[in-house]
């Protein structure tokens, strides 16, 4: 007959005093079962708390929507800045060679020694924004906005030829033709034609006059050392903006020596007698490289 | 009455009611076990967050039993507990008159405080069971829905504990 909790079921009122009254302290139980039906319940303010949690839903759930929204900002962001850096251009000049570089619209960068230039092709239309380690002139065609950017100022230009200088501490710009805005930290300078600046750490330390038409650091000859025919050749196509076929020469040709960027005649006649061969003339833009049969 | 098919919990009313059923056994649970008024409340809007986060993939009648599993859960994994600190009714039951005695009212005041004590000494998982059947009325059933066990072991809960504080009330005698 013995209940295994028969005080459990007597606290539950299921059993009455009788059954457990033998259980030993059976008065100090009967206490405990009074008294403990005396105490209060714990104070708990429902309606605020449920405010608190209406709260954090609402908040819950926006964040888990700005999440969405945030992760596709991300992602147009990040395809549009990998398209972005795909796209730039980068063009770095040796250290004892000039580079010309030819943007999309036709405007013209002649790179000096030991210089780094950068463009985006696929956005030029755009925006014709550039960025410049070093010294370059610009000649630059009518157009949208010409901005060159370097780490020690800003030009922005419409349409016009100019020089920009960017290294150690020094940023020159010179303007040969139309005019040029100048920035640097927080001056601004207009430059007419046939002006120059200089700024030094940001401050300006010479304005004044040029009386040449172009920069004379711009070599009149490209010197080449060991190098292969096909770059030479390239060399001479991008200077007089000429086309040049080599496919019937033997192509392990090389070249030293200088050819002149003022002559296409004697830049022609130096190839032709360096390597034995001829050329024709298809039409003024238009080279085709022979071998000469007739030594 | 047929109840409505599509009880969906993420309604706001529904939500609600869910709320105004259920809060305060669970934050009396809670502070039973805890001891800690705030740390009940804020366990309190816990079950109640994560209930409306799941609020799709849980159903309307599973909702009562979602938050006793995640209360179990919550209080598994957080706080110290501290003592358990009670309030005696200020009303007090009937008594006769001749029961009113000063020397009476004395030894009641001092059962109280043993009382008190002995339920602080519990063990956890006993004064939250005898503390549900005691303060909030709950059912052994119920109780046993709330903390997740059979109603046998909740039986069993209650006999130690009842045993356990007659034994330290008498001792202290």
């Amino acid at each position: 007959m013995k209940q295994k909790y028969n005080l459990a079921d007597w606290l539950d009122g299921k059993v009455d005093d009788e059954v457990v009254q033998n259980t030993k302290g059976f008065d100090t139980l009967k206490k405990i079962k009074m008294y403990s039906a005396h105490f209060q319940k714990p104070e708990f303010k429902k309606d605020e708390v449920y405010k608190a949690i209406k709260k954090k839903k609402s908040s819950r759930r926006k964040t888990k929507f700005n999440w969405s929204i945030a992760a596709s900002i991300l992602l147009i962001i990040g395809v549009s800045t990998l398209v972005f850096t795909l796209s730039n251009k980068d063009f770095t000049s040796k250290i004892n060679s000039q580079e010309t570089v030819l943007l999309p619209d036709d405007s013209k960068v002649i790179l000096a020694q030991n210089s780094k230039f950068q463009f985006n092709n696929w956005f030029w239309s755009f925006d014709r924004t550039t960025k410049l380690f070093g010294k370059a002139y610009f000649d630059v065609d009518k157009g949208k906005t010409f901005t060159v950017k370097t780490d020690l100022g800003t030009v922005q230009v419409l349409g016009t030829r100019f020089d920009v200088e960017s290294r150690d501490s020094i940023f020159k710009v010179v303007c040969y033709e139309g005019s040029v805005k100048v920035t640097s930290l927080e001056n601004e300078i207009i430059l007419e034609k046939d002006q120059f600046v200089v700024f030094q750490n940001g401050h300006k330390v010479e304005q004044s006059n040029v009386y040449i038409d172009e920069p004379d650091w711009i070599s009149t000859t490209n010197v080449f050392k060991d190098a292969p025919l096909s770059e030479v050749i390239l060399q001479l196509e991008k200077n007089y903006t000429i086309e040049i076929d080599i496919s019937k020469l033997n192509q392990n040709k090389r070249f030293t020596g200088s050819l002149p960027s003022d002559s296409l005649s004697l830049a022609l006649d130096i190839l032709v007698k360096t390597y034995q061969i001829n050329f024709k003339v298809v039409n003024k833009n238009k080279f085709i490289f022979v071998e000469d049969e007739t030594r | 009455m047929e109840k409505r098919l599509v009880d969906n919990v993420c309604e706001e009313q529904v939500f609600e009611g869910i709320y105004s059923k259920n809060s305060e056994v669970i934050n009396n649970y809670f502070f039973y076990k805890f001891g800690h008024k705030i740390m009940a409340e804020e366990s309190v809007q816990e079950a109640f967050i994560k209930l409306w986060e799941n609020c799709k993939k849980v159903p309307f009648a599973k909702a009562k039993s979602y938050l006793y599993t995640v209360a179990n859960n919550i209080s598994l994994n957080k706080y110290k507990h501290q003592k358990v600190v009670l309030k005696y009714a200020k009303t007090e039951p009937q008594q006769t008159k001749d029961l009113q005695s000063p020397e009476y009212k004395m030894e009641e005041k001092e059962f109280k405080v043993k009382l008190e004590k002995a339920i602080q000494d519990l063990s956890e998982k006993q004064r939250t069971a005898f503390l549900l059947h005691r303060i909030d009325n709950r059912s052994y059933k119920e109780i046993a829905e709330i903390l997740n066990i059979s109603v046998k072991a909740v039986e069993k809960r209650m006999q130690k504990a009842l045993e356990g504080m007659r034994k330290q009330i008498d001792e202290f005698k």
